[in-house]
């Protein structure tokens, strides 16, 4: 949904990322995968402090 | 330093079956500036955005050299976009942005002294009109072959129009540099060649352009 916003109201930010040679598929997917990875993170540091 | 050519042929685009560019042809080259005129919705950022490769058409060829380029904004140092809109984000410093696009602020504040003093301040502290020219120099001055501007007249004072003219006049000496803008006298000025897009869709390249311009109902 954010992408979807961002596509239809926002499209000049976009060109900063594809000035610099970046596509927009790779930018979504690599801020996709850094949320997954700090979710990750975020869960096992609870869980670690959960069981120490 | 050789020649460069970039040209941009075939360009097909439709939105929703309707034809906004149709067998489009424009050719730049490495120590000239190319103008683009034509009226609101001919689909002039349309083919700019098609010739960086963000824009998929039904059709299109970019070739460099004669050789063909799927998505020019991919290769490294061929060329950069100047959109209509701002887009620097607004939270970077500007001494941060000219980092990341490799640009001089040196060089930057020797074309216009007005910038000294913004190096270290985020871009939402500069006006609109030093937020689309520090914009327009980020892309110009960036170390690539090609540079396309859409609309870079725009928000800036004539005084400044003046100046950036002759900074793109500094800079074709090594790059090829596309200016589309409304402000029809001023890229006439600069251009070596002038294409316009007629509403049909296509593109002709002028001879004359003062007088093809009015003839094709451009001007009156």
């Amino acid at each position: 949904m954010i992408w979807w916003y961002l596509r239809k109201h926002n499209t000049a930010w976009l060109f900063f990322y594809s000035n610099l040679g970046i596509s927009e598929i790779k930018l979504y997917v690599s801020v996709f995968v850094i949320d997954v990875a700090a979710f990750l993170v975020l869960v096992l540091v609870v869980k670690l402090f959960l069981n120490y | 330093m050789k020649t460069q050519t970039l040209e941009a042929d075939s360009m097909w685009l439709e939105f929703n079956g309707r034809k906004v560019l149709q067998s489009i042809y424009l050719k730049m080259e490495t120590g000239r500036v190319t103008g683009l005129l034509g009226r609101n919705g001919t689909g002039k950022s349309s083919l700019l955005r098609m010739i960086f490769g963000t824009l998929r058409g039904q059709n299109q060829s970019v070739r460099l050299n004669g050789r063909y380029i799927s998505h020019p904004y991919f290769e490294k140092g061929l060329v950069r976009y100047l959109p209509q809109s701002p887009f620097a984000p607004k939270d970077l410093e500007v001494r941060q942005l000219c980092s990341m696009y490799q640009v001089s602020f040196a060089e930057m504040i020797n074309y216009f002294p007005e910038l000294k003093g913004y190096e270290n301040e985020p871009v939402r502290n500069l006006s609109g009109g030093k937020t689309r020219l520090f914009e327009t120099l980020l892309i110009l001055l960036s170390p690539v072959q090609f540079v396309l501007l859409d609309e870079p007249f725009t928000h800036i004072s004539p005084v400044m129009v003046e100046s950036l003219s002759k900074v793109i006049l500094d800079k074709k000496k090594e790059k090829g540099i596309l200016v589309s803008d409304h402000s029809y006298k001023n890229v006439l000025n600069l251009s070596d060649d002038t294409y316009l897009i007629v509403p049909i869709g296509r593109s002709l390249l002028l001879k004359n352009p003062e007088s093809e311009l009015r003839s094709l109902g451009y001007t009156s």
